[in-house]
């Protein structure tokens, strides 16, 4: 009886006869098993049971674990309903200014968002621009610190992300259904309830879920605004501190739970829940008639709300950053700007650039190595691969670099305090997001085009360099770009890694905010903008229409 | 012999999964022959020519090559260019460095490479469109850019894998002739996989027919056609029709079968072995049966009554039914306005019988 050659041994013998492929494939092992599955272990082993009896003995863990809960829900939930409804309005009625709107909700991923934070402090803290007025003029003392504030930031800061999830939903819904629905009588806000939001839920959920897990895990707004509103990623850096990392670890695996649960429900329920639209060849130039005239002014108006709150986050931020002291005296300087951007001792914006430049070239690199042994190379172990390659993506930023932290600060790989362990934390938040889009591009390359190159002689790495490099071009730029500005705002999975020499711009943000240093706080802020803006249009002007960056 | 052969499979077996794709298949393949594998889909050609050029590894049995034996080598030491089915044309380059690819991996020298790709380019008559991409050329063009990409390599070998069923049909006869054309004056091995029994007939110097995965037949497309060997092959190139007969006697070289109803004999020369009172299947081709012949004096003699009739220009298909309601297939060429209707007479040469085992 003949057998089928499978399984692993065979994959094995295989392997073995392609030395490149095999390199590829066991540095990617080492890597990722020392950088997501060993600090994943340490952290669990860290945590050690004192530790969870402390925690659930002591009331203050327990109470910042509630606020934590309280704050993310009702974070995530107003942002989901503003998202939802900025974006209807922009999809789906004939209001004016429709890519002025699309460009603002985009530029919040221009800053960190602890840059939200330190505008509201300007706007609403107490020494804040709109608290003194109302103080002088009315003898009013505002105090929003605490829940308010931190509720209204975290809402203003993950608006954008609920709005694209949303978006990309509602873009995916053929206007036929509502030109069907219409036909068959329904209209108004009938045909909004049983057709659009019907199709649009799975999104909207998925958007409430995402934003939900990022406030959850979200330390730098929490820490500034919070006050004694105490959230668990601001206890994890308290004990960080306080050399405590057997709580520290405790309260992070906490932290990470709901993340798998989300990221476990998106990938089962939600892709299965989602709803199959069965639709003819779209019809193009169908524009949809959905709204009325009064819904379109209020849908209107609503908008431009909103993109007043977001532009005048950056307004008061360019204000703090070229004046003076900004209230008190309004007179035009650059100072600011030369003390902590363009200063030799303060190089928290060129660090910022050189570990993001870095980190997002490593990510797309290393995402697309994955992508590529995983799709066209058998081997075993591939599948738990794949999974801690995506791993990742699931933990907060704020656990990616507790888990370092804990795992590295001692012993043979002794890499606490270096500039590489930061390039690391950041490549494991988007390497998983390289690799899934990069694998998905993968999946349109046919794979007889590969086929084609090692029947003309090429080897694997000939063939990768040669013809699958070139072809998934587009979205390896893309993928480069989105991580690079990750990167440059990442605050949470840095902030227990950087060190006085590689301090970065987005803590550098959030120090001087803390300490009051709000000008400075303001110039690194536009200092970081600035780098990012920057960097982004040298890369257009070296791809120039070839790749797609803003995808308005 | 073994000089000439250039390929030599032995026991070839692969599996996926449920499935026993190749079955002990043994071929052996000469030089500068034009082969073809023909069969349905599923039938493991494809997996076959795979298996050559390296892209399957087989889970039995051994492929040697030129006298070496290549099981484990793998695809891009093959040396076996192949021509895919969706031609596998890589979209960000030019037609020049496309065909150029080959020789660049071998880092050959800027002027060879010039002047070889010139020459294969010349080959398939796309001089002068170097310069263009994939995406801006016919779906003709683009195949005969991967052709050229195959033939650069001046490799003795070629595998194709249904390389026209993505053209239309005029263009498919065209590129027919000039595929083997191109075969015979450099002296090429193709193996060519097709599912299409005319693309065989009309180019192979030998045809493979594949059965689930096994070897029914081989051999040159007249015996394809005329001497099928089994049941399968008969019915899968061309048409025919089958009748099952008894053997009464059998002699050197022939044999006497009983046939129809009535019991009539029938002798008919066949290089089969049998035994008296073996049931066998006579297979005859819609040409070769004569309708009310004159003065027939034709072995084989049957009456039938039409039922149906396709008029196809060149000839006039008639379904006729036979005894026992089985239905037979009769070919009348060159009818003029005339045609055969109600009960009519048929007759066939002996030597235009076939026998084939059960």
């Amino acid at each position: 009886m003949i057998k089928e050659k499978k399984g692993s041994g065979e994959a094995l013998k295989r392997l073995l006869k392609d030395p490149s492929a095999l390199i590829l494939v066991l540095t990617s092992f080492v890597f990722l098993f020392l950088f997501v599955i060993y600090p994943l272990i340490v952290v669990v082993l860290t945590s050690g049971t004192d530790n969870w009896a402390t925690f659930f003995t002591k009331p203050r863990y327990g109470k910042a674990l509630l606020n934590t809960i309280v704050s993310s829900s009702l974070s995530a939930l107003t942002a989901t309903v503003i998202g939802f409804i900025y974006a209807y309005a922009i999809n789906y009625t004939n209001i004016i200014g429709k890519k002025f709107f699309r460009v603002v909700a985009f530029l919040p991923l221009l800053a960190p968002s602890v840059m939200s934070g330190l505008a509201f402090l300007l706007l609403f803290g107490r020494g804040g621009v709109i608290s003194q007025w109302l103080r002088t003029n009315f003898g009013f003392e505002l105090d929003l610190y605490g829940l308010p504030g931190l509720w209204i930031v975290q809402t203003i800061s993950y608006f954008p992300l609920a709005y694209m999830t949303i978006t990309a939903v509602l873009r995916a819904i053929s206007p036929n259904l509502e030109i069907a629905a219409q036909n068959l009588g329904a209209k108004g806000f009938k045909l909004f309830r049983t057709i659009t939001l019907k199709l649009a839920l799975p999104g909207v959920v998925n958007a409430f879920l995402l934003v939900a897990i990022n406030c959850f895990a979200d330390f730098g707004n929490p820490k500034l605004i919070g006050g004694n509103y105490s959230l668990l990623a601001v206890e994890i850096y308290g004990e960080i501190i306080n050399n405590e990392p057997g709580l520290a670890s405790v309260m992070g695996i906490i932290l990470v739970i709901p993340a798998l649960l989300v990221f476990w429900l998106q990938n089962k329920v939600l892709s299965k829940g989602s709803y199959q639209t069965v639709t003819g060849k779209p019809v193009s130039g169908l524009n949809r008639m959905t709204t009325s005239k009064k819904t379109d002014v209020a849908l209107f108006i609503f908008n431009v709300l909103v993109t007043i709150m977001i532009l005048s986050m950056f307004v008061i931020t360019i204000l703090y950053a070229f004046t003076r002291n900004f209230g008190r005296d309004n007179s035009f300087t650059l100072d600011h700007l030369k003390n902590v951007v363009f200063s030799s001792s303060s190089p928290a914006v060129l660090n910022s650039l050189v570990l993001s430049l870095i980190s997002a070239l490593l990510a797309v690199a290393f995402g697309l190595v994955l992508a590529f042994i995983i799709n066209r190379k058998n081997f075993p172990g591939k599948r738990a691969l794949d999974f801690s390659a995506v791993l990742p993506i699931a933990l907060p930023g704020t656990f990616v670099g507790l888990a370092l932290i804990v795992a590295f600060s001692k012993g043979p790989l002794m890499l606490q305090g270096t500039a590489a362990l930061i390039v690391i934390a950041m490549l494991l938040k988007q390497m998983p997001v390289a690799y899934r889009g990069i694998t998905a591009s993968f999946k349109q390359v046919d794979k007889s085009i590969e086929e084609a190159s090692t029947n003309l002689g090429a080897n694997s790495n000939q063939t990768l360099k040669t013809i699958v490099f070139p072809m998934l071009q587009k979205t390896i730029v893309a993928n480069f770009v989105y991580s690079f500005m990750k990167n440059m705002n990442t605050l949470s999975t840095i902030i227990f890694l950087i060190t006085p020499k590689w301090v970065v711009a987005a803590v550098s943000i959030f120090n001087y905010a803390e300490t009051g240093t709000y000008y400075w706080a303001a110039a690194v802020a536009v200092g970081l903008m600035g780098a990012t803006l920057g960097t982004l249009g040298i890369i257009k002007l070296i791809f120039r229409d070839k790749v797609k960056i803003f995808d308005f | 012999m073994s000089a000439e052969l250039l390929l030599d499979l032995k026991n070839v077996n692969k599996i996926f999964g449920q499935n026993h794709v190749l079955r002990d298949v043994n071929l052996k393949i000469p030089k500068g022959k034009f082969i073809t594998f023909l069969g349905p889909s599923g039938c493991g050609k494809t997996t076959l020519l795979r298996s050559i050029a390296g892209f399957y590894s087989i889970d039995s049995g051994e492929i040697w090559m030129d006298g070496k034996l290549i099981n484990d080598l793998p695809p891009h030491k093959r040396g076996t260019p192949m021509v895919f089915q969706e031609y596998a044309l890589f979209p960000h380059m030019t037609v020049f460095d496309n065909v150029a690819y080959g020789l660049d991996i071998q880092k050959r020298p800027e002027k060879e490479i010039q002047e070889r790709v010139t020459e294969a380019l010349a080959k398939v008559k796309l001089s002068g469109l170097e310069g263009r991409y994939p995406h801006e050329m016919s779906g003709g063009q683009q195949q005969r850019v991967a052709m050229a990409r195959a033939l650069v390599m001046n490799s003795p070998i070629m595998l194709l894998d249904e390389p026209l069923s993505n053209l239309d049909a005029k263009l498919r006869e065209e590129v027919r002739v000039e595929l083997r054309n191109l075969q015979q004056e450099l002296n090429l091995t193709v193996i060519y996989v097709t599912h299409d029994q005319l693309e065989a007939l009309s180019m192979s110097d030998e045809i493979v027919v594949f059965n689930k995965g096994v070897i029914d037949q081989h051999g040159s497309p007249h015996e394809i056609y005329y001497k099928p060997v089994t049941q399968y092959v008969a019915d899968f190139i061309g048409t025919t029709n089958f009748m099952e007969v008894e053997v009464v006697n059998v002699d050197k070289g022939t044999a006497t079968i009983k046939y129809g109803k009535e019991g009539k004999h029938a002798t008919v020369p066949t290089k089969l072995d049998l035994k008296v009172s073996e049931k066998v299947l006579l297979s005859i081709r819609p040409e070769s049966i004569k309708i009310n012949a004159e003065n027939a004096q034709d072995e084989f003699q049957l009456t039938a009554d039409v039922r149906y009739t396709s008029f196809l220009g060149e000839k006039e298909r008639y379904f006729v039914g036979i005894e026992n309601n089985q239905e037979w297939i009769v070919d009348a060429y060159d009818i003029g306005l005339s045609g055969y209707s109600g009960v009519i007479r048929l007759s066939v040469a002996a030597d235009k019988i076939h026998l084939i085992k059960k």
